[in-house]
């Protein structure tokens, strides 16, 4: 009879890691330390308070703010009561993201100052159009799973473009969306209009709908308005990301690990002070980890550093079990070119492979400063592509085929046995806008390059109609609450159109 | 200080696990075993026989033990040698190590200054010598294509004797047969200095590919031996079309193409034991719309990733594909399929990866490919190198030093670390919007093409030695002679 | 002499700021004015460091161990070219502005300033409009450079602009501004006198701001 295997152990994807455990716990222990010895400074005294309340030292209090030290004790009772895994829905719920370790998730950036415009390939700044549009890109691409702005709405009043953005990511998208948020205000209208397009406050407890964006300074740096923010989405049941951007040489060190170590101790006083505030405050930690170039003094985006460092990064959000904040599908060139193409391959393949949660940034070009809509749609594929590497080599007595082997015979053909015909559908990956026509083909189809096939699906993807995602009532429900965050601020406006 | 303290070095990467590769080792076994190959070489099958192998006619099996063997006396590790005596230029065979270069046999050229698509021609292998030679990231040498202005039976020996005076890396050679491998040989040894000198430090590699499935040509097996009997190190590797010559199933392509090359593995071992042996080989897909063998698929890097951990698991070095594309020109196909297959080249950690360079499926080599990928491969070598973890990268006492709100950009800390953390690029732009636009607004194909023509301006080869320019006329003049009434 | 002065732009080519230090008491020993050791010592070598960074055989943590020199023969110099009456490069107010507290872009631009000889005042990151002002009337600048990271913070850049005119001080001082988010029209918009893509367009903008490039 056949036997089935037993103490067999599979690789059932392919795995990858950069640092051992011994590695992941020694940049853990140094963390703890600069958590402990430097410390960090504040500039919200209620955080402040509540760290101080929950046993941290205080010390070199100025007008507007104090150095806060953390002993490694209270890191272990953060852990303990730290979410392992956080789920962020869509508005559709059957979008959704379940945030723990291995399980990848891909998306867009947020807030470029600029973009590409896609139909004339000039850069300019960002409107609520654009940002309308990469939703409904981002709503089309069967890779991206969540969606960030991939624009900073700036036709719109400046100091509330947070709340525009929103609504126009909301026209676009059902897929779980990542916020960003001016101030405090900002995530209060932008809660109130998640709450509108659920349909009530109570519906937020049956999952979050979209996740909150904070960035600490490095080094060591939380601003007044990142602590609000932490206090006050700990106390709504906000999921928020939680995530500095050291650039190593500049505002981090020159090595990687002391990167590493860095970051890791600006995210752990974020961790602990969401769990003093609430215990099971849902946190996801990461960051752009990056390098400067040092010869060009950029913050590099497409650097293999940049790649590394996340993917150090995700091993020890691993271990520690928090969910994680990756990034990849990023480039330093200035279009979607060749150079943007290599970037986004190699780093879409490494935060892969690592297993990040939620890898952000697909998109983006000119360090981060732009988006591009042809990058993120030729991401995409790419993203595809590596998906199905990630699918692993299967061994068994099917896939081994052995008996077909035997059948067929030396000097024989696979092409027309039932072998191959079951399976060359599953089997091989189907390109989009690859192209593997022989050359007389390809001449006679207008011997187009990759970029050009891109940018013809891009106009497509734009100018296939759709049904409107939200109806008439509740745009103006939603529109409303923009409207009156901007009569609340205009007068921080400035008198001049600053970007039209 | 720590101790029990384990790091990696470099980063670690895994297809499969033990248990499969030992399932998938037993799978290759059992073709060689039970069903068999077509062995088309009557010498090759009595060396076969003699050994203990059960030959029916052309049919031969050969028994596990034959097959340990063979595998237990091929090296794992060795090194090929610059024929300068550059050690720079030595490549170092072992676990590990990644390295990269071009293939041969395209029948058409990227003109360097038209950039049309042309025919391979005689003047075209210098030239990709030349990149080969200055390219930092590139290690070995092959063509890029078939000569096609020389009569058709000894292109092989032109590339050869226009590849080695213009690059002092090793060379992987193929030939069209023994005479032609003698041919090659003799330019080699004079080089090196007489063939024992040459067996203590082989300068270049030979080539031989057999058919899949499952048969051992003729011409495949006759090179085989002469350069067995040579201790030429050799690379016997075949070129399965998983869904085509082969199972459509990663694993079945891995085991067919496996047995395929072990055939080879222990004529050659019999004759030669401890023969430097290379399996391997171009593993991909059959595109099913365009019926083409897919160069630039993600099943090439995942095939070839199984082939080479299944290589590593019993000891042999990988003879491996990447750097290439099936795109037709130089564009963001040709980068990010050429990218994904260098990188994943290099996660698995070696052994020789061929047909950088390769474009539109393998007909149309292109030193801009090429030179693009050299880039690729840096950049992969960045992320494989890893990060090191010990006291001092770890700055515990830099970051305290700084503290919140400072900065390290002076810190004597960063003026270490700065240049060898780092990768720079060569021709990735990292320059500002408004610089770039000054600047001319260049995509990275611009600058691919910039540093193909500086490179061809300036760079110049170490020369080979008098005696081996008058052997390579001399091997020239007589293979004309030799084939001159051919057709 | 020529001796000293190869002495000075090499310690300074090669970021030495004892050597620079040095060099600068030889020359004074020796009766080199001080705008002699400027022009012909520490401006060469800073001229020279120029020209290897934007060829890119410099880094920048090398270009801003050569500004370290430099600022430290300044520093010797400084006192003397007043009394003499020569002209200075100038000096610099630099301020991240109110609400944003990214500052490296700012530090990085202001290091690069003192490589072509400007003294910078630093006001810090989170800066208040009141804040320059204070300053501007305490030191007395010939530019105000501006950093800001976020388009909310950029309007902080205007309303600062515009308190200084209404302090009466805009015509004392060029006014530069930079920053992610920043471009050339907006620094058109609000009346900026000059813009910075980079750090090192940055400093030069500041040099020819002053008239000294």
């Amino acid at each position: 009879m056949q036997v089935l295997k037993n103490n067999y152990l599979v690789n059932a994807t392919p795995t990858f890691e950069v640092l051992s455990e011994d590695e992941i716990e020694a940049i853990y222990f140094a963390a703890l330390r600069v958590l402990h010895e430097t410390g960090v400074r504040v500039y919200e005294k209620e955080g402040v308070e509540v760290a101080y309340s929950g046993g941290a030292i205080v010390e070199d209090t100025t007008d507007d703010s104090s150095l806060v030290k953390m002993p490694p004790w209270m890191v272990d009772r953060a852990l303990a009561t730290l979410p392992r895994k956080v789920v962020v829905y869509g508005p559709d719920r059957n979008n959704r993201m379940e945030l723990f370790k291995n399980q990848i998730y891909f998306g867009a950036g947020s807030d470029t100052p600029f973009t590409i415009d896609p139909y004339t390939s000039k850069r300019r700044r960002a409107t609520y159009q654009d940002v309308k549009n990469f939703a409904r890109v981002a709503q089309t691409l069967p890779n991206i799973d969540f969606h960030m702005s991939l624009g900073i709405v700036q036709d719109t009043a400046v100091g509330t473009y947070d709340r525009w953005q929103y609504l126009a990511m909301l026209e676009g998208t059902t897929k779980p969306i990542n916020i960003t948020a001016v101030d405090l205000d900002g995530v209060r209208d932008q809660l109130e209009m998640a709450y509108i397009r659920l349909g009530g406050k109570e519906e937020w407890k049956k999952g979050p709908i979209f996740s909150l964006y904070i960035e600490p300074v490095s080094p060591l740096s939380h601003s007044e308005e990142v602590v609000q923010k932490l206090l006050f989405a700990s106390d709504n049941d906000i999921p928020f990301v939680y995530t500095p951007c050291p650039l190593s040489g500049a505002t981090a060190p020159s090595t990687l690990a002391g990167t590493a170590v860095q970051a890791l101790t600006e995210s752990l006083f974020g961790i602990v002070l969401s769990q003093l505030r609430k215990p099971g405050a849902q946190v996801i930690i990461g960051g752009l980890m990056s390098n400067m170039d040092m010869k060009t003094a950029v913050y590099c985006y497409g650097s293999p550093e940049m790649a590394l460092l996340s993917a150090a990064y995700t091993q020890i959000t691993k271990w520690l079990g928090v969910p994680e904040y990756e990034t990849a599908g990023c480039s330093d060139a200035k279009m979607f070119d060749e150079q943007a193409a290599m970037e986004a391959t190699i780093n879409i393949s490494t935060a892969a492979l690592i297993g990040g949660n939620m890898i952000h940034d697909v998109g983006y070009i000119e360090q981060g400063l732009t988006s591009s809509m042809e990058m993120m749609v030729a991401s995409d594929e790419i993203i595809d592509m590596v998906k199905r590497i990630m699918r692993g080599i299967p061994v068994n007595d099917d896939t081994k085929a052995l008996d077909v082997m035997e059948d067929i015979g030396p000097g024989g053909h696979y092409l027309e046995h039932d072998h191959t015909y079951n399976r060359f559908r599953t089997e091989i990956w189907r390109p989009k806008m690859i192209d593997r026509q022989v050359y007389e083909n390809w001449e006679l189809s207008g011997s187009k390059t990759y970029r050009q096939r891109v940018h013809e699906r891009t106009i497509e993807i734009l100018e296939t109609e759709t049904e409107p995602i939200l109806d008439e009532a509740m745009y103006k429900e939603l529109r409303r609450i923009c409207e009156l965050a901007d009569e609340r601020h205009k007068d921080e406006e400035l008198d001049v159109d600053m970007f039209s | 200080m720590r101790t029990n303290y384990k790091v990696n070095s470099g980063t670690r990467f895994r297809m499969l696990s033990e248990d499969q590769l030992e399932e998938l080792f037993n799978g290759v076994l059992h073709v060689l075993e039970n069903i068999g190959l077509e062995v088309h070489h009557e010498e090759s099958r009595e060396i076969l026989k003699k050994a203990g192998a059960w030959v029916d006619g052309l049919h031969v099996r050969i028994p596990s033990y034959m097959v340990r063997r063979a595998l237990d006396m091929a090296p794992r590790s060795f090194t090929l040698y610059a024929r300068d005596g550059n050690p720079a230029n030595n490549i170092h065979i072992g676990p590990g190590r990644a390295h990269f270069g071009p293939g041969p046999t395209c029948p058409n050229f990227i003109d360097v200054e038209t950039m049309e698509r042309r025919p391979y021609l005689k003047s075209d292998v210098p030239l990709v010598a030349r990149m080969v030679d200055a390219l930092p990231n590139i290690d070995f040498c092959e063509s890029l294509g078939t000569v096609n202005d020389v009569h058709h039976e000894l292109g092989a020996l032109y590339e050869f004797a226009g590849m080695f005076p213009n690059t002092s890396k090793p060379i992987v050679a193929w030939s069209y047969d023994w005479d032609d491998s003698a041919a090659i040989h003799e330019i080699a040894i004079t080089e090196a200095g007489g063939q024992e000198a040459f067996e203590r430090r082989p300068n270049y590699v030979h080539y031989c590919e057999p058919l899949s499935p499952l048969v051992s040509t003729f011409e495949a097996l006759d090179k085989l031996i002469f350069a067995a009997r040579h201790r030429v190190p050799l690379i016997f590797t075949p070129c399965p079309i998983a869904g085509g010559t082969a199972p459509i199933t990663p694993a079945g392509i891995v085991i067919q193409g496996a047995a395929e090359s072990w055939m080879g593995l222990v004529i050659a071992q019999t004759i030669q034991p401890g023969l430097p042996f290379f399996m391997g080989g171009v593993y991909s897909v059959m595109d099913m719309n365009a019926m083409i063998l897919s160069y630039g698929a993600p099943e090439l890097s995942l095939m070839m990733a199984g082939i080479t951990e299944l290589a590593h698991y019993v000891g042999l070095p990988l003879w491996q594909t990447g750097g290439c594309t099936d795109s037709k020109t130089f564009d963001e196909q040709a980068i990010i399929e050429g990218s994904l297959s260098v990188f994943f080249s290099a996660l698995t950690g070696g052994d020789m990866t061929h047909d950088v360079g390769y474009t539109e499926s393998a007909m149309t080599g292109s030193v801009f490919q090429l030179a693009a990928m050299d880039e690729a491969i840096g950049y992969s070598r960045r992320i494989t190198r890893g990060i090191e973890v010990n006291e001092d990268t770890l700055a515990v006492n830099v970051i305290n030093d700084v503290g919140p709100n400072g900065h390290y950009l002076k810190h004597e800390h960063t003026r270490r670390y700065y240049k060898n953390e780092f990768w720079y690029p060569n021709v990735c732009d990292r320059t500002d919007y408004e610089t770039w636009d000054m600047m001319g607004r260049t995509t990275m194909k611009d600058r691919v093409v910039s540093r193909v023509n500086d490179i061809l301006a300036s760079h110049q080869p170490s020369p080979i030695k008098p005696e081996t320019e008058k052997v390579i006329k001399k091997v020239l003049e007589e293979a004309e002679e030799r084939v001159k009434d051919h057709d | 002499m020529s001796e000293i002065f190869e002495g000075l732009s090499t310690a300074v080519l090669e970021g030495d700021s004892k050597k620079s230090v040095k060099f600068v008491e030889k020359a004074l020993k020796q009766d080199i004015t001080p705008q002699e050791i400027l022009d012909k010592g520490l401006i060469v070598g800073m001229a020279e460091v120029g020209v290897r960074f934007k060829r890119g055989d410099m880094f920048v943590p090398e270009v801003l161990m050569s500004a370290e020199a430099m600022a430290a023969g300044m520093d010797l110099i400084r006192p003397l070219l007043i009394e003499t009456g020569a002209k200075l490069v100038g000096k610099i107010l630099m301020g991240t502005v109110k609400g944003d507290l990214h500052d490296i872009g700012k530090n990085l631009v202001s290091m690069m300033c003192e490589g072509n000889g400007f003294e910078i005042i630093d006001i810090g990151f989170n800066a208040e409009p009141e804040k320059f002002i204070a300053g501007i009337k305490k030191h007395q600048p010939n530019i105000v450079g501006m950093s800001a990271m976020l388009t909310t913070t950029m309007r902080s850049m205007g309303h600062t602009i515009k308190a200084i005119e209404e302090a009466g001080l805009r015509d004392q001082v060029k006014v530069i501004v930079g920053g992610a988010p920043v471009d050339k029209e907006f620094s058109e918009r609000i009346g900026a006198d000059g813009y910075g893509s980079n750090a090192p367009s940055g400093a030069e903008l500041a040099l020819q701001l002053v008239g000294a490039a």
